[in-house]
């Protein structure tokens, strides 16, 4: 497994985790974290067979994981600019995997509700625009007005 | 929640909406926390199912989350197809 940021870069890495987590099926399977996210983000998580390999980009610095039992629970890289897998994997088949985060519910905007807030935010200005507009034309009509009426 | 094919790229990455992280215990399987401490609140957890369809296949999933956000992420299966990943050091 591997976690890429929405730029593409490689944040972290899962090799194969032991000893095995009470959710693994007997080898040891892949673990990443716990992590803790860098910024608000879309972040893509890839599942492969091994050897996939991320491939990383030289001045990358790494730092291991603690999974929440106390042992190694893969790497985070930072300073990679490299979003290339190097493949293929050796095996096929069905997995399963669990994310667990943090955060309470809801305190992350979904993408469609960023996009609802931005049209909200866009119709809340132009609808402003206008009302200034409209009183601008108001007052010129009645500073028009004044003068016609001084003119007599 | 499954996987949705395709989803070989970020581009296509499937989805996971907030909603889809709750306190399900998923088995039993999960961590309860980063210290997986019990005095301490559980993490909200999403079961991802999904199938490498050939030695080549890469499944991609997305998803939002705030900076200082904790995670983990923890493969699970009976096979043990995910074995590696390794990292190589290239140009």
């Amino acid at each position: 497994m591997i976690l890429f940021s929405s730029a593409g870069a490689i944040l972290a890495a899962g090799d194969d985790s032991s000893p095995s987590d009470f959710g693994n099926g007997g080898a040891g399977d892949p673990f990443i974290g716990v992590f803790t996210l860098p910024t608000t983000d879309t972040y893509f998580l890839a599942i492969g067979s091994g050897p996939l390999s991320a491939n990383i980009s030289p001045g990358t610095t790494f730092s291991p994981l603690t999974r929440p039992d106390g042992v190694a629970g893969g790497f985070a890289a930072t300073g990679s600019a490299d979003d290339r897998l190097m493949g293929p994997g050796l095996s096929s088949g069905g997995y399963l995997v669990l994310i667990s985060r943090s955060g309470p519910a809801g305190s992350v905007p979904e993408p469609g509700t960023f996009a609802l807030l931005s049209v909200a935010v866009a119709a809340w200005v132009a609808s402003r625009r206008q009302r200034t507009t409209f009183r601008v034309v108001k007052g010129r009509d009645r500073r028009t007005r004044m003068l016609d009426h001084s003119r007599r | 929640m499954n996987e949705m094919e395709a989803n070989d790229s970020r581009a296509t990455a499937t989805p996971i909406p907030d909603a889809a992280f709750d306190f399900t215990p998923e088995g039993g399987l999960a961590f309860r926390n980063s210290t997986n401490d019990p005095a301490l609140p559980r993490f909200r957890t999403v079961e991802l199912l999904g199938r490498n369809t050939t030695i080549s296949d890469v499944d991609y999933f997305s998803f939002t989350g705030s900076a200082g956000e904790k995670f983990y992420f923890d493969a699970d299966n009976d096979n043990a197809i995910l074995c590696p990943p390794a990292i190589s050091m290239g140009p």
